[in-house]
């Protein structure tokens, strides 16, 4: 039996894959969706347990995840195993690949906040010099973050800040905890803009509900789970993509998927991983990778978490009267928006919280007297974490490791991302700004420190497979397009120039629709006819 | 009739319900798509878990340590109610041999000198975020933490919450199962 060629074979099932077939399958486009991992059964995959039930008592299993620090006993089993999937680093600079293989991908576990980049971000070295503008503006995608917003049903409160754009939100008029107008007050009068949390609300949102099962009820869209891709397949006569290889995760059993345009979106470092492991007579350096930066310009956003630790004294005792405590929000990016820095370019924010007892290691007490502290600080703390953009960098890179192959025999990446000075100086500034904010709202600080987490680990991976106008400097065109492969799409992380310090799902997102959309446009004329800016 | 309910046996559907079955066939007996949840208990819940990977000076000296890590409370179950001891025992055998020499060579020290203020004293320095860098200062600082999660979220901390009606220790929350 002849199978059938698809329209669009779409690698992945997350954000930017789930997104994709949305708008592919709603277009007419017959799509194929293929995801590494297992489908997964909300209902039958996990259960209620107490945590004493559980045999090593909420601790997991010791060294079984030594890179995923977000991982817990209880939801252990959800993470890739990393002897399955294994990844090099140099011996002194390890990074942290947090990864989830199942249908939906990421979207089962992600934060769930949705900000909009800005032109701070589209505009980047405009603004200070440094790096390069992506190749749209935020007047480009802003058309898809006002359609990407009520689907995931974001909730929030507009600012009218240029550095954080509005968006289509559920007005969250919620009343703040007088903590939490402490706070911002103190911002203010600091200059420093605080707001609402913004993210995408209700028990569950993932591809798995608000995308897929929409794409499939068009008739237009096969998901299969549990195929492996090992390469995208290319046509040798015309050099243009043709579909992909795959391999059956449980049986190993080798196949190919015939496809007219194929769309990826595996993940950050799975997408420049597959498209490297495509190498052909065409593209000796990988698919779509004359220009040698796929697999450059790696960055994420670093995150100190627990910046500071304070305690709101009128809530210590048990003594807190009601609505003191409770609540949480976000401070909006001040630096380098207004006027320079001396020390650094670009900015960060904060997430922060009010409630929830510190933890007891930060108390230098042991025992008795330890354990009346913390029933003392019951319900008394609050707390910031730092979220910083990192600079994007040729020397930030993946590439192939040919010696390391995984569990279906493809070659492994090697990963190298360092934070440089302009990080470490956004650090220190984050911290003694966190301080001061909390000094001003009358919070007495329990600890603070500037340590960021190892590169990788806020999973926040972006770049290696980059946006640009110029096809020498970049894999693909303002339409996520690759300039070599004109029907091929990589829709996700992968794809960003720089990333700012909001939170990426909701910007690829957008991006993914824009593309499909601008995908199934060029279907109806040849893809010769498609061109991207 | 007879037809249908032999049918019925054949797809594993409920001839009666199963409550009446019970009743008139004098067994409890339930089928396939009427199963009672069945109460079940963890291997912990019954049995005296083995310990040997600490020698018998250095467990001693764990148990003197949980003892004065944590103590009982009004709410709270002791660190030796909650066989934090035994569990750490446990623990540490199964963790990386870094692991292990930190807490082996702690332990020694407390077994030498006992486990009194002075020694825990480093226990009672600030928090700084980068670790002391001594050795046995370390062993302290995860051992404190280490005694405290394992007796927090232990079957007799929740015990003890419970009888002071309030939600304590590590509670509850989703396990995903293995996914094939």
């Amino acid at each position: 039996m002849t199978k059938t060629t698809y329209d669009v074979v779409i690698i992945g099932s997350g954000a930017g894959g789930g997104m994709a077939a949305h708008a592919l399958t709603r277009l007419g486009a017959k799509c194929a969706m293929l995801d590494a991992g297992p489908m997964v059964d909300l209902e039958h995959d996990r259960s209620l347990v107490a945590v004493h039930d559980l045999p090593y008592r909420g601790f997991g299993k010791p060294g079984r995840f030594p890179h995923v620090t977000q991982a817990s006993e209880f939801d252990a089993n959800m993470w890739a195993d990393e002897k399955q999937n294994p990844y090099t680093y140099p011996k002194d600079d390890p990074y942290y690949w947090v990864r989830i293989r199942a249908v939906g991908g990421k979207t089962l576990r992600w934060g769930r906040a949705s900000w909009r980049l800005s032109d701070f971000e589209f505009r980047a070295k405009d603004h200070d010099g440094f790096g390069d503008n992506w190749p749209i503006r935020l007047a480009d995608l802003a058309p898809y973050y006002d359609r990407v917003e009520p689907l995931f049903r974001v909730s929030g409160r507009n600012e009218g800040l240029p550095q954080l754009p509005d968006g289509k939100l559920l007005a969250d008029e919620s009343r703040d905890s007088a903590s939490i107008e402490r706070f911002a007050a103190s911002c203010r009068k600091l200059g420093i803009a605080t707001t609402k949390p913004r993210r995408a609300t209700g028990t569950l949102a993932s591809s798995v509900n608000l995308l897929l099962p929409e794409a499939i009820g068009t008739g237009n869209l096969t998901l299969v789970p549990n195929a492996v891709v090992r390469e995208i397949s290319v046509d040798p006569a015309t050099g243009l993509a043709s579909g992909a290889h795959y391999v059956d995760r449980r049986s190993k059993r080798e196949y190919h998927v015939k496809g007219r345009y194929v769309v990826l979106s595996a993940s950050t470092l799975e997408s420049t991983r597959i498209l490297l492991n495509s190498a052909s007579r065409q593209h000796p350096n990988g698919l779509g990778n004359s220009s040698g930066v796929l697999g450059h310009y790696l960055f994420d956003q670093f995150y100190m978490k627990r910046v500071v630790t304070a305690i709101v004294p009128e809530a210590k005792g048990g003594r807190a009267p009601r609505n003191l405590m409770g609540g949480g929000g976000y401070v909006v990016r001040f630096r380098n928006v207004d006027k320079r820095e001396k020390d650094f370019i670009r900015g960060y924010t904060y997430d922060f919280g009010s409630g929830g007892t510190p933890p007891p290691e930060l108390l230098p007490l042991y025992g008795e007297p330890l354990l009346r502290e913390m029933e003392n600080l019951r319900g008394a703390a609050f707390s910031m974490t730092t979220m910083g953009e990192v600079l994007p960098r040729f020397e930030n890179h993946v590439r192939i490791n040919k010696d390391v192959l995984d569990e279906w025999g493809i070659p492994a990446l090697h990963i190298e991302q360092k934070y440089g000075d302009n990080e470490k100086a956004m650090a220190r500034d984050a911290r003694r700004m966190a301080e001061e904010m909390c000094r001003g709202a009358g919070f007495e600080i329990l600890a603070s420190h500037d340590r960021m987490v190892p590169p990788g680990e806020s999973i926040h991976e972006l770049g290696t497979c980059r946006m640009g106008s110029d096809a020498k400097r970049s894999v693909l065109n303002g339409f996520n397009q690759s300039h070599d492969v004109r029907n091929l799409y990589v829709v996700d992380g992968s794809s960003f120039v720089s990333g700012g310090a909001q939170n990426p799902t909701l910007t690829l997102l957008a991006l993914s629709l824009r593309a499909a959309e601008h995908l199934a446009a060029g279907r109806k004329g040849t893809i010769a006819g498609v061109s991207g800016k | 009739m007879r037809r249908r309910r032999v049918l019925q046996t054949v797809l594993g559907l409920p001839a009666l319900p199963a409550a009446a079955a019970a009743q008139t066939a004098g067994s409890s007996t339930y089928s396939v798509d009427s199963l009672p949840k069945l109460r079940i208990d963890a291997p912990d819940a019954i049995g005296e878990g083995h310990t040997g990977f600490f020698s018998a000076a250095q467990f001693k000296a764990l148990a003197a340590l949980c003892e004065s890590m944590a103590p009982a409370t009004a709410a709270s179950a002791s660190a030796l109610d909650a066989e934090t001891p035994e569990f750490l025992d446990f623990l540490i055998s199964q963790s990386p041999e870094e692991t292990q020499s930190l807490y082996r060579a702690g332990l020694d020290r407390i077994a030498r000198e006992g486990c009194t203020p002075a020694v825990l004293a480093p226990l009672t320095e600030a928090w700084t975020y980068s670790g002391p860098a001594d050795d046995f200062a370390r062993f302290l600082r995860q051992a404190k933490q280490d005694i405290l999660q394992a007796t927090f979220n232990s079957r007799a901390q929740a015990e003890a919450s419970a009888k002071v009606r309030r939600r304590g220790g590590g509670g509850v929350g989703y396990y995903w199962r293995s996914l094939d």
